[in-house]
């Protein structure tokens, strides 16, 4: 049986499919899927219930207050995500027996990094879609089509989907150095949501905001502000955000593959 | 025609050496058994024959390639089992095999049509399930199909058997003994006897080192001159081979009627040994033991490991 050698865009494709196929087989894509339909769902039933008011403060009075507070869910969804479907998308080679399968395959390690990296991102946004289809249903239902920031909304959209790049190529990275996929995973949601918490808030106050222009979760801060400011004066203003969660892509996944090109099974 | 190289190999840990400049070379069809004890460098070298594992110094060539400057195109014609290797626990039996067809450029109906042929000639588990809820046997020879799935000229396996039973590993055996007429097997084991039924080549490593690489027959031939085995039809008392003595080094009894008989190797010590043998009672059987690769293995380590050298040697299959 001759066959002659397949191209990277080819073998891409099939991690990309095989790590999809992966990560709906598995629980992890499910538990994602309960958790925004519980976020996203729990708000949207909770106002249809109260009839459109929400009990507390200002949350439901206009649908930009609606919407942003809803997206003020996104980092953590993001960051659960990132964490679920990337904290253990290289730990697995090394931690398991599964690498002495994959990695002794012709295909280069990059390509698989990338075609894992490329699911990831894929799932992440079809999830994230999910709740920005029910901020956007809710502001529709609960109050119009017409105030409904649509440009904003969109704006807001695109930078999530950065912050999932920036939060996939970080948890890429950890996952790159951990040899456990359960670690990669526990120490990614750590990290973001425990240790860049206390960090930024330690900074923030003694130091200013300025300080905190190396934090992805401080950039994050941008998707439900954008909903009110557009691309005008936000903390962080969009650009600065754009920047950061770009820098961390490019940064992180570099680095992801460098390491992983250097692991040994 | 499918080849192996290492060039001057090492692995080193600090001031460990996992691997210690290993070379040799082979080019052909034909099975080569890896053989040593354990943590004495076969995985390592198999790992950095596959870019698994980088190594310090040295390289690695599949068919004249660099293994580690461009490991695709080197490892295009390559199926490898190592370190008994699991497939993702929630894929199927299939569509593990179908993932590996897909990288390997495989169609979907050529990857079909194998394992359909691999499955009656592994007796494959059943492929619908998820590898995750198989044995370690059956998960093995799922990887084992993986490996051949391409029909690679070159296949190279680390313990392939291990985890099987003895049924499962005769399968394995004959499919190892039909491929390595049309292909190259490079394959370490810690079953001496299977390496003695398969391969034609061994390669002793002990302590990163390489200390011997000669075809399984001339190792015997090697390892057998100092040695016969004298039969007699009826049991013969041992007190009564005090005739040897001046003869023989040693005797030792094989079973009730078969002596083992150690002498120095002589072709007129042979004769001598011969007659006095045929005036003990009468003779069955006098020929050259034919020592087992085992034995030839316990010498060497034992030699190795007290100190002795025996030179590395290169060869073709």
């Amino acid at each position: 049986m001759t066959r002659s050698i397949i191209s990277d865009w080819s073998q891409f494709q099939v991690a990309v499919r095989t790590q999809i196929a992966g990560y709906v087989q598995t629980s992890r894509f499910w538990i994602i899927f309960a958790i925004v339909l519980a976020i996203g769902g729990g708000i949207t039933i909770a106002f249809v219930i109260k009839g459109g008011v929400f009990v507390h403060g200002a949350f439901g009075a206009t649908a930009i207050a609606y919407i942003a507070g809803l997206l003020g869910f996104v980092s953590f969804l993001s960051i659960v995500t990132g964490a679920f479907f990337g904290g253990d998308a290289i730990s697995t080679d090394f931690g398991t027996k599964s690498g002495f399968f994959t990695l002794a395959l012709p295909v280069k390690r990059r390509v698989l990094l990338g075609g894992r990296f490329a699911a990831a991102f894929l799932v992440s946004v079809l999830l994230l879609s999910i709740f920005y289809a029910f901020a956007a249903f809710g502001g529709i239902y609960f109050y119009s089509f017409a105030t409904v920031p649509w440009f904003n909304l969109g704006l807001s959209y695109l930078l999530d989907l950065l912050l999932l790049l920036g939060i996939l190529a970080f948890a890429f990275c950890l996952s790159s150095v951990s040899k456990s996929p359960a670690i990669g995973l526990v120490v990614t949601i750590l990290v973001l949501l425990v240790v860049f918490n206390i960090v930024d808030a330690v900074l923030g106050t003694l130091l200013g905001s300025q300080y905190l222009l190396w934090s992805i979760l401080y950039a994050a801060a941008a998707i439900p502000t954008t909903i009110e400011h557009g691309l005008g004066a936000g903390s962080p203003a969009v650009w600065q955000s754009t920047i950061i969660m770009a820098l961390y892509t490019v940064g992180f996944l570099a680095i992801a593959l460098v390491l992983y090109d250097r692991q040994e099974a | 025609m499918p080849s192996l190289e290492a060039r001057h190999l090492t692995k080193r840990y600090g001031p460990f050496f996992a691997l210690n400049d290993a070379s040799f070379e082979f080019a052909g069809n034909g099975a080569i058994g890896y053989l040593g004890p354990n943590g004495a460098g076969k995985t390592t070298t198999l790992k950095m024959m596959t870019h698994l594992a980088h190594p310090t110094r040295g390289e690695a060539f599949i068919n004249g390639i660099d293994v580690h400057v461009d490991p695709k195109r080197a490892l295009w014609d390559v199926g490898t089992v190592i370190e008994s290797p699991e497939p993702y626990p929630w894929q199927t039996g299939t569509a593990a095999l179908e993932m590996a067809g897909d990288l390997r450029g495989m169609s979907r109906a050529d990857t079909r049509a194998r394992i359909r042929e691999l499955t009656s000639e592994l007796d494959l588990p059943p492929m619908e399930r998820k590898t995750g809820k198989l044995s370690k046997g059956q998960r093995q020879r799922v990887v084992i199909a993986a490996s051949l799935l391409s029909d690679p000229s070159i296949i190279i396996l680390d313990e392939p058997t291990s985890g099987l039973d003895p049924a499962e590993r005769i399968a394995i055996r004959n499919t190892l003994l039909r491929l390595k007429k049309e292909r190259l097997i490079l394959m370490s084991s810690h079953l001496l006897s299977e390496v003695t039924e398969i391969c034609d080549r061994a390669v002793f490593i002990n302590q990163g080192k390489i200390l011997l690489n000669e075809t399984v027959s001339a190792i015997s031939s090697m390892y057998a001159e100092t040695e016969v085995d004298v039969e007699f039809t009826e049991a013969i008392p041992a007190d009564r081979f005090v005739a040897l003595s001046g003869l023989a080094d040693g005797v030792s009894l094989v079973e009730p009627t078969r002596f083992r008989i150690t002498y120095d190797g002589r072709d007129e010590t042979r004769v001598a040994i011969l007659r006095k043998c045929v005036e003990l009672g009468p003779v069955r059987s006098f020929a050259g033991a034919t020592l087992t690769l085992e034995d030839a293995y316990m010498k060497l380590i034992g030699v190795e490991s007290h100190g002795g050298t025996i030179a590395s040697t290169q060869g073709r299959t």
